[in-house]
């Protein structure tokens, strides 16, 4: 494994994020989540909250175990994580655990353009 | 399935209590005892002995719950206490107090940190066992 493939800064490949789902987009939400997984819901909800309140932010929610390739490729071993990727698919952030809606919406708020 | 979060928080502190007595004393039927409570709560989280416990002494002191959360997780986290304690017990009973003690401590490290902070190894640790296990396509 060479260097981490999900760290800020890294640029994922539009293949990988388009088997996972990932339309293109200002700004998406990818969270990764697992069945036996309690703060996934919460993530979830703070996620799709700020989805809601910026317009150009897409939320994608995605079933680890059910892509266990996308998962080793990009250097995941823990639920929930939450990557932010802007409109290249450039990782800005990756939070594992759960984010504040506040720091989220301040990591947002430098990728979309300014209303 | 849905679950009140404070009966599952109340059934790790009764456990990481129940797990310090075994460490302390050795005592392998009080292992095998926690063992069988796992297993039934892995089963059902709404019929376990601490859950039916939760339920009648605690919760009506208590208010509603704020929110639910899902069942899955806490069966989880069940399982694999049933699993570790499956193996303390038959270390204490079998006359190997050194497996008995090792996974017992191992038990106690999860329960506490249950308890203590609402952590659950057994979920954090999850997807990564998932990764290593699973056949890659």
């Amino acid at each position: 494994m060479s260097g981490d493939p999900s760290a800020a800064g890294q640029r994922i490949e539009p293949d990988l994020l388009a088997r996972l789902g990932v339309e293109p987009a200002p700004a998406t939400l990818l969270q990764f989540s697992s069945a036996f997984c309690a703060p996934c819901r919460a993530v979830r909800r703070v996620s799709a909250e700020v989805a809601g309140l910026l317009p150009g932010v897409r939320h994608v929610e995605v079933d680890a175990e059910s892509h266990l390739d996308a998962v080793r490729a990009l250097g995941i071993w823990r639920t929930p994580t939450l990557l932010v990727l802007d409109s290249t698919g450039r990782v800005v952030k990756r939070a594992t655990g759960v984010p504040g809606k506040a720091q989220l919406i301040a990591v947002l708020g430098d990728l979309l353009p300014a209303a | 399935m849905q679950l009140d979060p404070r009966g599952p928080r109340f059934a790790a502190v009764l456990t990481t209590v129940v797990l310090v007595v075994v460490l302390v004393t050795g005592w392998g039927w009080l292992a095998l005892v926690q063992t069988v409570v796992f297993a039934v709560t892995a089963v059902d989280p709404r019929r376990g002995p601490y859950a039916l416990l939760y339920r009648w002494v605690v919760a009506p002191r208590l208010g509603p719950p704020a929110e639910r959360e899902d069942a899955a997780p806490v069966r989880f986290a069940q399982f694999v206490g049933f699993a570790v304690l499956a193996v303390a017990s038959a270390g204490y009973l079998s006359g190997v107090p050194v497996v008995g003690t090792v996974f017992a401590g191992l038990g106690l490290l999860a329960a506490f940190l249950n308890a203590a902070f609402g952590l659950c190894l057994g979920c954090e640790a999850y997807l990564a066992a998932r990764r290593l296990t699973a056949k890659r396509a």
